[in-house]
């Protein structure tokens, strides 16, 4: 089906035409997709957080990913000198506010908490990589930590302190 | 061994490569793992450029983020009744921002009881957005310069040369979560070519053609991958109908040193010879951060 729709559009005529068209809808699908999650955080209701297995949940992924982060030697750097048990807090607060928790995040910014580290991508990829790793320990679907990734890659550029 | 050995001998071609590759696997092991997200890399295409099977997509190829550097290693093999093409070739990617590639191509004509060798070199340029992150899609320029070395063939078919250029933009994008939770791979590829057959039946005896490519994928899980790709085809050669490229595909990364695909494939009427449709499996080997 989706294969006819696709064949049909390139086959056409006007092919750039075509092309432009699956592009913006490419982009569209994109700005749905980010709209829908920023409402649902707002709106509280989200079934990430209860899927993440509310509080109790969240808080058994954090300590099993700061058990990982430790020795992932491309980034454990950028906490040595970090208070643990507070970090931890911080963490776990906070990933309970981006999956649509009940309780409000009072803790640093993305970007105050990541001020003066200098985060290339790879230290981004690798962190959340640790994050579904983490998950996939605790045999949560693969569903669930594409969905809290995908919300944690939406601070990306406030982490790395980008414009 | 010489490069006429394996001219003939497509499966000897690949075992000569998974050798070479497990022998010095272990040298790399020592570097750090890439850190491009699993499956992110994509799957190198039968030209060389990072991809797609049968369609370069906007990743560049290698594991390598941006602040490092990364080397992957491939091979295809692709049948069809008629035809079977056989790949190697390695694809350096330099901080998330540069591809090269190198390639060699075999592709025998059973019914000819011939062989038609190409060479391709790649290069490619990551110009804006990313891959993962932001609403933007990757957007990457590229050329691949072709070189065929049996022009035989094409020159009988009405070809004009033995070599040419293709140049392409294209956009990927990869949504993570966004179906039900798995995530999604889109791209769409614009190409100028004048390659008839992807040049393995030569360059130009027509006008060249600005042609479209798209695909789209879907991560099952964190290691499997499935999809479609359309590739659409110049027809230059009034001698030889060429029709539109079609893949369903599996992709499967289990760690990210190493990627395999299977696909079925459908690439119509090659050469007069028609209905070639068969399966199209590939292998890749990944470096760490070098």
């Amino acid at each position: 089906m989706m294969y006819r729709l696709i064949h049909g559009y390139l086959r056409g005529r006007a092919k750039t035409g075509a092309l432009l068209l699956a592009f913006c809808a490419m982009l569209m699908m994109q700005a749905c997709a980010s709209d829908q999650s920023a409402m649902q955080v707002r709106a509280g209701g989200d079934s990430l957080y209860a899927d993440l297995g509310g509080e109790a949940g969240i808080t058994d992924i954090v300590d099993q990913f700061l058990y990982r982060l430790a020795s992932n030697e491309k980034v454990v750097h950028f906490f040595q000198n970090s208070n643990i048990d507070r970090f931890r807090t911080q963490i776990i607060s906070h990933l309970s506010h981006i999956s649509g928790g009940p309780f409000e995040y009072t803790g640093d910014t993305m970007r105050d908490a990541h001020a003066g580290m200098v985060i290339n991508q790879s230290h981004f990829n690798s962190v959340a990589e640790t994050l579904l790793l983490s998950m996939e320990d605790l045999g949560y679907p693969s569903s669930v930590g594409n969905r809290l990734v995908a919300r944690l890659a939406g601070l990306e550029g406030e982490v790395r302190n980008l414009e | 061994m010489s490069w006429s050995c394996v001219r003939d001998g497509g499966l000897l071609a690949t075992a000569v490569v998974a050798a070479l590759t497990i022998w010095v696997a272990p040298v790399f092991a020592h570097a750090s793992e890439g850190s491009k997200i699993l499956g992110t890399a994509g799957i190198i295409n039968f030209e060389g450029s990072g991809g797609g099977g049968l369609v370069p997509w906007a990743f560049i190829g290698s594991y390598g983020s941006d602040d490092e550097r990364a080397v992957s290693v491939f091979s295809h093999r692709v049948q069809t009744d008629d035809f079977r093409l056989q790949t190697v070739g390695i694809v350096y990617g330099h901080r998330n921002r540069f591809e090269l590639s190198l390639n060699k191509q075999w592709l025998r004509v059973v019914p000819l009881d011939l062989t038609i060798e190409q060479h391709v070199v790649g290069a490619k340029v990551r110009l804006y957005g990313d891959i993962v992150y932001g609403a933007a899609p990757q957007i990457t320029a590229g050329l691949q310069y072709k070189r065929n070395t049996d022009p035989e063939v094409a020159y009988a078919l009405g070809a004009d040369d033995d070599s040419g250029v293709d140049y392409y933009l294209a956009a990927s994008k990869v949504w993570l979560g966004a179906f039900f939770g798995r995530t999604v791979t889109g791209s769409l590829t614009l190409r100028y070519t004048e390659a008839n057959q992807a040049g393995t039946l030569g360059f130009g005896g027509g006008d060249a053609e600005l042609v479209g490519e798209g695909s789209l994928a879907v991560f099952l899980n964190r290691y499997w991958a499935a999809g479609i790709e359309y590739r659409q085809k110049p027809d230059a050669l009034t001698s030889a109908r060429e029709d539109d490229w079609k893949d369903v595909f599996i992709a499967w990364f289990p760690a990210k040193s190493i990627s395999l695909a299977a696909a079925y494939a459908d690439l119509g009427s090659i050469a007069g010879l028609k209905g070639q449709d068969g399966f199209f499996l590939s292998i890749q080997l990944n470096t760490g951060a070098l």
